[in-house]
């Protein structure tokens, strides 16, 4: 499994791991929905690094690379499975409903969105990236990026109920367009 | 910050609050490594019994490839015409590979007395305690035993009102009702919701704090689980005891066992593209279908990232022990520095092998 060699990969690696799997774990959760699933794919992205970590490691992102690795694994799923009700039946505590209809929402939303405005409001809203590293991370124009991010965000509102996406929201979204290109 | 943004990531950050489950670096670090010098050795093979023909083939590419073009720059090509044409294709998502279906597990031992029974607080439990926790109830018994229902879990505190948890549901993919032999475990989730439609902030001030919870069961034993520090905005629930749904075994990726080859010129030039061979091959007794179409990475130490599909229109399996060879393209970047890139190229799917070669950027 481990052999004594490696010592200083699995350092690296831990180190890596550490800083990355909190956010991997939310990232997975986010895209499939489901707790198993989730771990699975935070796992299986986790171990694919980890086995090309001698190559991974030198790269100049390699959390982008694991991220990216993540949501290929997670859209594959998402195809073959098509949306997996068995959380959304099973799941339902008897007086507490609340909770799991924002997460099950939330999650339905993104799915109905396309996939570039999906992945960069993963990347800018649940992960923290800036809007220009999200642009390097989906190599894209950082303009292009902040479109896609508007027009996620519409969508989210228009399918969770936030109200319509009227005007002052996009006045609200030109001013913000704007300002950060000025 | 508009308000958009800020009720998408407030949306996010409630969404992923609900990812109960934590991993291990241990669980990550158990699949087996590729290392670079096992890959390397192959590909010293492979380039020195392929050595005569490849400068031969090289020299012959090199007179045939002019005017060749690709995003308007000029190619190195280490090429024979027997080749399948790259394709500009974008790559799509690998197909999860299958599962071996799993059995149901045991049932129909006889009830599991009180004494048989160890309870503890759960390791690898929900994040936050503010999500609940997991019951770990351990069979210490000397043969196997089923324990059904659900605990009682009750938080009683002095000059505090008692809370009861209520009754939820198994999620199936928790696991299912079975026996549970000597040493093993089952589990039940004590679920606290921070969020409700009563708070719906997600907010406790004002609400007592507790500080522990006693869970009983009923063939008799009850035990106080302590190191809390939860309160109740939205009562708590618990599920029934289960036995984890151990983790599926995958059937292997067909594709796993095809061994890509490089055949790279032995030289490009920044801000031009690097054409080069990849020999696929199938050392097993089986053909390789290449149905759904399968990607491919390929990327290098330059550093360059490209995923694409392969060429799959004329050839649509790999014969057993066998190999056919693809031409593939890498555009090379003009800011590329001069010195030696590791080219790396591999199937995208699970456990694929990685091919690797060399190439003198100049």
């Amino acid at each position: 499994m481990i052999d004594g060699g490696d010592s200083d990969e699995e350092r690296s690696f831990t180190l890596f791991f550490e800083s990355i799997h909190p956010s991997l774990i939310s990232q997975a959760y986010v895209l499939s929905g489901d707790q198993q699933e989730a771990r699975d794919l935070a796992q299986e992205t986790l171990s694919r690094a980890w086995q090309k970590w001698d190559t991974v490691s030198r790269y100049e992102n390699p959390a982008a690379w694991t991220r990216a690795v993540l949501h290929n694994l997670a859209i594959g799923r998402w195809r073959r499975f098509q949306v997996r009700r068995r959380y959304e039946r099973g799941n339902s505590l008897q007086e507490v409903e609340a909770p799991d209809a924002d997460r099950i929402d939330l999650v339905r939303a993104l799915r109905r969105l396309p996939a570039n405005q999906a992945r960069a409001l993963v990347l800018h809203d649940l992960v923290g990236l800036s809007t220009s590293e999200v642009a390097v991370e989906l190599r894209a124009d950082p303009g292009t990026v902040r479109v896609w991010l508007h027009r996620g965000r519409l969508g989210l509102a228009a399918a969770l109920g936030w109200g319509e996406p009227d005007d002052r929201h996009k006045k609200e979204a030109k001013s913000d367009v704007r300002s950060r290109e000025s | 910050m508009s308000d958009l943004e800020s009720r998408s990531r407030e949306a996010f950050r409630r969404a992923a609050a609900y990812a109960a489950f934590d991993l291990t670096v241990s669980e990550v670090m158990t699949a087996p490594r590729r290392r670079r010098g096992q890959g390397r050795v192959k590909v010293v093979v492979v380039c020195s019994s392929l050595a005569i023909a490849t400068i031969a083939v090289v020299l012959v590419g090199v007179a045939l490839s002019g005017g060749r073009s690709h995003l308007g720059g000029r190619t190195t090509k280490a090429v024979s015409s027997t080749a399948v044409p790259w394709v500009n294709d974008p790559a799509s998502p690998p197909s999860p590979p299958g599962t071996v279906p799993q059995k149901p597990l045991p049932t129909g031992a006889p009830p599991c007395t009180a004494s048989e029974l160890s309870v503890t607080r759960g390791m690898g439990s929900p994040p936050t305690q503010d999500n609940g926790f997991f019951l770990r109830v351990r069979n210490i018994g000397r043969s196997a035993c089923m324990l059904r229902g659900r605990p009682r879990v009750v938080a009683s505190e002095p000059g505090k009102p008692t809370v009861s948890a209520s009754a939820g549901d198994l999620p199936s993919f928790f696991g299912e009702v079975a026996n549970t032999p000597p040493g093993g475990t089952v589990m039940a989730l004590v679920y606290i919701p921070a969020i409700c439609q009563a708070d719906p902030t997600g907010g406790n001030q004002g609400l007592p704090i507790y500080h522990s919870v006693m869970v009983s069961y009923a063939t008799g034993g009850s035990k106080r689980i302590g190191g809390l520090h939860v309160s109740f905005p939205c009562g708590m629930a618990t599920t029934p005891f289960y036995t984890p749904r151990p983790q599926p075994d995958y059937l292997p990726d067909p594709l796993a066992v095809l061994v890509p080859h490089l055949r790279l010129p032995s030289t490009v030039m920044p801000g031009t593209t690097l054409i080069y061979q990849v020999d696929l091959e199938n050392p097993t007794s089986r053909r390789v279908g290449l149905s759904p179409c399968p990607s491919y990475l390929e990327h290098s130490s330059i550093p360059t990232k490209f995923e694409y599909r392969l060429n799959c229109s004329k050839v649509h399996a790999i014969p057993a022990h066998g190999h056919v060879t693809y031409e593939m393209e890498m555009a090379i970047p003009a800011t590329a520095q001069p010195g030696e890139a590791e080219v790396l190229w591999s199937l995208i799917g699970f456990s694929t092998r990685t091919g690797r070669g060399q190439v003198q950027v100049r």
